[in-house]
């Protein structure tokens, strides 16, 4: 082949440059710790890692609902219990009616009944960052106000709705946060049949205790003993629910490693073999260097006298 | 006849013909950097022979050289090697246009990291997540209007990137033939000057390769072939129609056709012309077929966005408890994406709700929020509606990489081949010189001897005896 000046300038510069090419490209996946910086490096590569961090942001929400929600729920399940701890202490109180209270005791009786009434209307309206926990869907109202009818039956009413208010914790799976006032309190008769709501018991108790209606009382235990088990019912349900959660949290914990993992193999370079692979090339175009500028100084013109 | 001065001739006629080779080695040394500049090369040819004094003139003559003659400055080249650099460019600058182009609309995107389109539509599902959590609290619903604006704003500007690289490549197309007239002005004033040269009997090399030049610019332009080599036999072709021919040529214009895209047409006729190759062809495939496809796409996307969660969002109930209306405002398209008028008038108007009052009630929020990874009826969710461009934009872009760079080696390989034949090779030429400089200096030296000759003649003829 007839080697001309413009030839072997043209194609030496073109390999100078594509030595340079290699280089830069190399030092780029060093720089940016990435395989891949646009679509078109690598389209396939592209389209998983952009699902991929499409389910780690997702997942990344449904922690932070997670944690929303197990700390709600934590906080219902211990305000149930101490509801329950309450009934317990009602049943006590009925427990002890006798034919012959003495009337101090009768009035220690009542006092104390009625401080579990107040404790219990206390816990009825408590509120978890500003909000009503046990009124449904309808978080701004008080869920257990007295009823104004005179005569009043049942004594408190619920003021909040059947609403379920729900959280997303996993893509198809939601968890609900409320239980309301009125399964607590037995407003709606879920207690059992013939089992009143727990404010009409606390009245049927003062009655009782006021006429020492011994028998009274005693089937008032057991109503207390209903409406105790149903409160516990629905502190175990909570309490499951937490229990999900926790599990649920370690799934997606472990979802997202795995998903961070899957992206850091797919779009990080490894990079001893990305320095490697620079190193290499700085090589390549270092000896390009120098052998072009050995050849490039020699022409005829330089032994002809 | 041979005459008494007949070796003076000759030798002149060697010292000029050297001296010609030797300005030849001088010119090929001068343009060895010159652009489409081809080697030259003196072609040498023995002079008409006379006949001699010598034999019998009858049965017996001889015949005597009469030096050298220079018949040509020859241009070296491989029509063949020519023809195929010009053709292999003509695809290489189209593909080379094509890739340069998506690899602009593809970073336009800024995918795949944390800060693009994608990231946004994520952070914009989480709002409403959070809205779930707490659907009566009013920063949370202005944080979720914030997102949705800055999602909007993000196709917003994606739409009106990907617009303005389609009126750039209008622009560029419209340069683009205005350089083919200004180049076929200078190939026709060209062939008036090779047409000159060529009846006075001369060979225009340099005129040659200059119009070399610019048929080799025409190519990468737009793909052309040529026919014929004089002045009036010279003709240009751009996809089946004559562009040159000797001294007439054709303007070329643009307008656009009925479907609102760009085309070449000619001035003369007014009939569009087809563009075969070369950074036009590559320009007008991406104005038809690229651009308008990510607009469309990204369009899709904006629609299927607002469609979904409106439908959503329209079941269910403000703060106030009025029956909600759209949550993007469903008279935008990617252009001019927005938010629905009445979110941003108030953050109240975000329906998480669907029945009336309760503040609590959180169902259309995550009913929104599921729209993550609900697979719509075409198959896909809305997020991987939108990895579709990308993953779209990054295939065709690495497409156009490969066949540009392709191109380009091919284009590269030829060329090198046509600078072996044509280029000017320094050692050849030094080689040439001093064959030329040798020769000069014999027959300066037969020159010299044939002056001796002549004095003798001269000087000491009839000198006898004195």
């Amino acid at each position: 082949m007839r080697v001309s000046l413009s030839l072997q300038m043209d194609s030496t510069a073109a390999q100078l440059r594509e030595a340079a090419e290699r280089m830069l490209n190399a030092q780029r996946v060093v720089t940016s710790g990435k395989k891949i910086t646009k679509p078109s490096d690598d389209p396939t590569l592209a389209n998983r890692s952009m699902s991929l961090r499409c389910g780690i942001n997702g997942i990344a929400q449904y922690q932070e609902n997670n944690n929303l929600a197990k700390s709600s729920i934590d906080f219902a399940e211990a305000t149930v219990g101490d509801i329950a701890k309450e009934l317990k202490l009602l049943q006590a109180q009925a427990n002890k009616v006798t034919a012959t209270l003495s009337d101090e005791s009768r009035q220690a009786m009542l006092s104390e009944i009625e401080d579990i009434r107040q404790r219990l209307l206390g816990l009825a309206g408590t509120k978890y960052l500003d909000k009503y926990i046990f009124s449904g869907t309808a978080i701004n109202t008080t869920p257990i106000v007295a009823n104004p009818a005179d005569p009043a039956i049942p004594p408190y009413l619920y003021q909040g709705d059947a609403g379920i208010v729900q959280l997303r914790v996993q893509e198809d799976e939601k968890i609900q946060l409320n239980v309301s006032a009125s399964e607590i309190f037995n407003l709606d008769g879920s207690a059992g049949a013939g089992v009143a709501d727990v404010f009409t018991v606390i009245d049927q108790l003062e009655t009782c205790v006021k006429a020492g209606d011994v028998q009274g009382a005693s089937d008032l235990v057991t109503d207390i003993g209903a409406l105790h088990s149903n409160v516990l019912g629905l502190q175990a349900e909570l309490g499951s629910r937490s229990a999900r959660l926790e599990d649920n949290a370690t799934a997606l914990t472990d979802m997202s490693n795995r998903m961070k993992e899957l992206l850091s193999n797919l779009e990080d370079a490894d990079l001893p073999s990305a320095i490697i692979d620079l190193q290499t090339q700085q090589n390549v175009y270092q000896a390009a260097l120098a052998v072009t500028s050995q050849l490039m100084q020699r022409s005829l013109a330089d032994y002809l006298s | 006849m041979s005459g008494t001065f007949m070796g003076i001739n000759i030798a002149l006629s060697s010292l000029q013909a050297q001296q010609a080779a030797l300005d030849t080695v001088a010119n090929n040394i001068a343009n060895a950097n010159t652009p489409g500049y081809k080697r030259q090369r003196v072609l040498l040819g023995e002079g008409n022979p006379v006949t001699g004094p010598f034999g019998d003139g009858i049965n017996r003559r001889t015949m005597l050289g009469t030096g050298v003659d220079v018949i040509e400055i020859q241009r070296v080249q491989d029509t063949f090697v020519d023809n195929r650099v010009r053709q292999t460019s003509a695809s290489a600058s189209e593909w080379a246009a094509k890739s340069d182009t998506l690899a602009q609309l593809e970073s336009i995107f800024n995918e795949p990291s944390d800060q693009g389109i994608g990231s946004q539509l994520d952070k914009f599902w989480s709002a409403w997540e959070k809205l779930s959590a707490q659907p009566d609290d009013i920063p949370t619903r202005k944080a979720l209007i914030q997102q949705a604006q800055t999602l909007t704003m993000r196709i917003r500007q994606s739409y009106g990137q990907i617009r303005s690289i389609g009126e750039d490549v209008d622009t560029a197309v419209r340069d683009k033939v205005g350089q083919i007239n200004s180049i076929t002005s200078q190939i026709v004033e060209l062939n008036r000057k090779i047409q000159w040269s060529s009846s006075s009997g001369a060979s225009p090399n340099d005129l040659l390769d200059q119009r070399d030049i610019l048929v080799g610019q025409l190519s990468s332009l737009a793909g052309v072939d040529v026919f014929g080599k004089g002045g009036q036999d010279f003709t240009v072709i751009l996809g089946n129609k004559i562009l040159v021919q000797g001294t007439a040529r054709d303007t070329l214009g643009v307008r656009l056709d009925a479907g609102g895209l760009q085309e070449v047409y000619s001035t003369a006729d007014g009939d569009a012309r087809r563009v075969p190759g070369g950074e036009i062809a590559g320009l007008l495939d991406l104005r038809a077929n690229a651009i308008p496809g990510f607009m469309t796409a990204l369009d899709d996307f904006a629609s299927a966005l607002a469609v979904e969660v409106n439908a959503i969002h329209n079941t269910g109930f403000t703060m106030d408890g009025t029956q909600a209306g759209d949550f993007f405002d469903p008279n935008t398209t990617a252009a001019d994406f927005e938010v629905d008028p009445d979110i941003l008038s108030s953050a109240r108007n975000v329906a998480a709700s669907d029945a009336a009052l309760p503040p609590g009630n959180n169902v259309i929020s995550n009913q929104i929020a599921g729209l993550r990874t609900q697979t719509l009826a075409v198959g896909r969710t809305i997020n991987q509606l939108y990895q579709g461009i990308i993953s779209d934009a990054g295939t065709q872009s690495a497409l156009a990489k490969q066949y540009a760079d392709t191109q380009n080696a091919t284009l590269e390989q030829f060329t090198a081949q046509q600078q072996s034949v044509s280029g000017v090779s320094l050692d050849e030429e030094m080689t040439d010189m001093i064959r030329f400089q040798q020769a000069y200096g014999a027959a300066a030296r037969i020159l010299t001897a044939c002056d001796d000759v002549l004095s003798t003649l001269i000087e000491k003829t009839g000198m006898v005896g004195r």
